[in-house]
């Protein structure tokens, strides 16, 4: 390695990481402190993981995550599928009147305020069931239409960048071999284009685990998700445990960001080394 | 009376057509893609569609297929019309240009998909592919991915594909385009002894004329949707029926002239850039006087330094003409040369190398150019 980083470039990088993560590692750290002051460090008792104790004994906080990974998951299968259907219309339809329209009407919930979109989602289903009884309060089943809403515009871009570059003659191949075009679909062009809706679902997955804006206009007395029962407790002030909590979940997402990764990365290395046995038996 | 010979060396004229295409049209919008186009097709034959890319050919191949529907007009294979039926119903299987693989499958898989949609067996389908694997040589390849094989085991891998669900017809896009030209030469007689063994009808659309010659019982030559003439590939170069399709196929050189001598058994045409007029041995149906062109293939047309030998029934200097020698191009088998005629028109001839120690013409010599009275084509198109 002859080109040396120079110590402006790497003070600059120490810089950005900084930024980034001193505020998440304070908060790892402060985590095991014993004290019940968030800001004060209790250095006779501490390290200590009481406070990791206490959250998994409280009810609450559990009760919470539940609600939140069952939303999270169905809003995410269920915005995956619509996406998939989206992305369909806007790649393989061509040209038809009103495709852009379509296209705009499709990925305004990314952009229109959150605030909004609750909001309107509030006033309907108050219109709805006053109208058809449909749906009875609000809770889970209003939550994760909410967030189906606008999960679906980030999942419709994801898939629809995949189906554009798709090669049409693999449909045709399987058409002219005798598949039926429901069969076509299934066998090949879903399994073709499976790791763009898979991350089209981890997305809708991620962005509906953390929504808070949303859901507080959409949720009932009975359902409180966990962004919106750390957001509550904070408002009365900040516990330990919380510090606790906010630790599991970056922990739940470094493990589940270097899982995938890693498995991209040996995914591309099996491929590569395929092609390269492939390479040797021809030669 | 001597008159062009027809098509009399392809055999079978008389055999009712297993592909019948009438007068089918293609519209996408505006654009006609094929228009008007009628063709039969005799069972067990290659036939192939020529022509350079955007003259339907394509789009007729697809209609065969089933992935277009005709704007108008009618399909029938083996007798029944297939006009409207989807590509999932036609005894038709088609080897896409791309082959289009399936990436995520086996090349086992690959070739067994047909059948699975069939319903067929496992033993059945095990055995068919295994033969098929066999036959085009892919032996112990069978769990290998698309991605690990070269692309001439690819294109072996699609054809196994669509020939293993014993298709009436195989339609071919550009089979031989993806491959590097030595493959190639190995692919195209492989492709014929395969077509032979089998008895399928294959139809193959194609914009290499060298494919088109090696590979067809029969080219159509298309162009701007229409076909210009259908016939076996010595026909189509040797006996082309317009302008278009002598430019076309091979290389050519085209004289434009006005016919002044018009008998049962020869004509004379005399041509603005030569001296003398053209002799050819043979009548032909035009009016007098009419405007026609002449084509001369560059390997009819005899190059010499001295002046060729008076021919009996040919006035002097007809059948000849003199230039200088402006480009040669050594090839190996043969030379080609671009002569300035004395009028200054350029026309191209080639000479088969035929002594290796021969003191061959070069540049800047004086030539004397001669043809044969068979060698014009005359054209009225």
């Amino acid at each position: 390695m002859n080109k040396r980083l120079s110590p402006f470039v790497l003070t600059m990088m120490c810089f950005g990481f900084a930024f980034l993560y001193v505020p998440i590692v304070l908060m790892v750290i402060y985590s095991f402190n014993a004290s019940r002051l968030v800001t004060v460090w209790d250095s006779a008792h501490s390290p200590t993981l009481k406070w990791y104790a206490e959250l998994l004994a409280n009810g609450e906080i559990l009760d919470a995550a539940r609600l939140s990974f069952r939303v999270a998951a169905v809003n995410a299968t269920g915005s995956t599928i619509l996406a998939t259907m989206a992305a369909f219309c806007l790649v393989r339809f061509g040209n038809f009147r009103g495709r852009s329209l379509f296209i705009g009407l499709t990925t305004a919930p990314m952009v229109l305020p959150e605030v909004i979109t609750g909001l309107s989602m509030l006033l309907l289903f108050v219109a709805m069931e006053q109208t058809f009884g449909w749906p009875a309060g609000r809770g889970a089943t209003t939550i994760t239409i909410a967030h189906m809403t606008f999960c679906m515009a980030y999942a419709t871009v994801v898939v629809q960048a995949r189906l554009s570059t798709f090669d049409r003659s693999l449909e045709e191949a399987a058409l002219d071999l005798g598949a039926r075009p429901m069969k076509v679909f299934l066998v090949i062009t879903l399994p073709i284009i499976a790791p763009s809706v898979v991350s089209a679902w981890l997305l809708a997955f991620i962005l509906s685990w953390d929504d808070l804006v949303i859901t507080s206009f959409v949720s009932g007395p009975g359902s409180t998700t966990l962004p919106q029962l750390i957001f509550s407790k904070v408002r009365l002030g900040v516990s330990p445990d919380i510090n606790a909590l906010a630790t599991l979940l970056v922990l739940t997402v470094t493990v589940a960001v270097i899982g995938v990764g890693l498995g991209l990365q040996r995914r591309e290395r099996r491929l590569e080394l395929e092609a390269e046995a492939a390479r040797e038996g021809l030669a | 009376m001597k008159t062009e010979p027809g098509p009399a060396s392809v055999p079978a004229d008389n055999a009712a057509p297993y592909v019948r295409i009438d007068r089918v049209s293609k519209r996408f919008g505006n654009h006609a893609a094929v228009q008007d186009v009628s063709l039969d097709i005799r069972k067990g034959e290659i036939f192939c569609l020529l022509g350079a890319s955007g003259c339907g050919k394509t789009t007729l191949l697809r209609m065969l297929a089933g992935f277009e529907t005709p704007s108008s007009g009618h399909i029938w294979i083996d007798g029944v019309d297939v006009t409207n039926v989807p590509p999932y119903d036609r005894p038709v299987n088609m080897m896409f240009q791309s082959y289009a693989l399936f990436p995520h499958l086996t090349v086992e898989s690959n070739v067994a998909f047909g059948l699975k949609q069939d319903g067929l067996p496992a033993t059945e389908i095990r055995d068919r592919v295994a033969d098929m694997l066999a036959m085009v040589e892919l032996k112990g390849y069978e769990k290998r991915k698309p991605h690990q094989l070269s692309g001439g085991q690819r294109q072996r891998v699609a054809l196994a594909r669509a020939l293993v669900k014993r298709p009436k017809l195989l339609l071919l896009d550009e089979p031989l385009g993806a491959l590097d030209r030595k493959l190639r030469e190995r692919t195209q007689f492989e492709l014929v002894s395969i077509q032979e063994r089998l008895g399928v009808t294959f139809v193959i659309v194609t914009h290499d004329q060298e494919e088109a010659m090696t590979l067809a019982t029969r080219i159509g030559v298309m162009c701007a949707g229409e076909i210009l003439q259908v016939a076996a590939p010595t026909e189509v170069y040797e006996y082309p029926n317009s302008r278009f399709v002598a430019d076309f196929i091979g290389s050519v050189n085209l004289f434009d002239g006005r016919l002044i001598d018009d008998e049962p058994d020869h004509v004379r045409i005399e041509c603005a850039d030569l001296k003398h007029p053209f002799y050819v041995d043979h009548g032909i149906s035009a009016s007098p006087e009419a405007q026609v062109s002449v084509a001369l293939r560059p390997e009819k047309i005899s190059l010499s330094r001295e002046e060729p030998p008076p021919v009996d029934g040919l006035n002097p200097g007809e059948n000849t003409a003199t230039g200088v020698v402006t480009d040669v191009a050594y090839l190996g088998e043969v030379s080609r040369y671009l002569v300035t005629l004395d009028g200054g028109r350029r026309i191209r001839v080639s000479q088969p190398n035929l002594h290796r120690h021969a003191e061959r013409i070069t540049w800047d010599e004086r030539v004397w150019l001669s043809w044969d009275a068979s060698a014009p084509v005359v054209l009225t198109q």
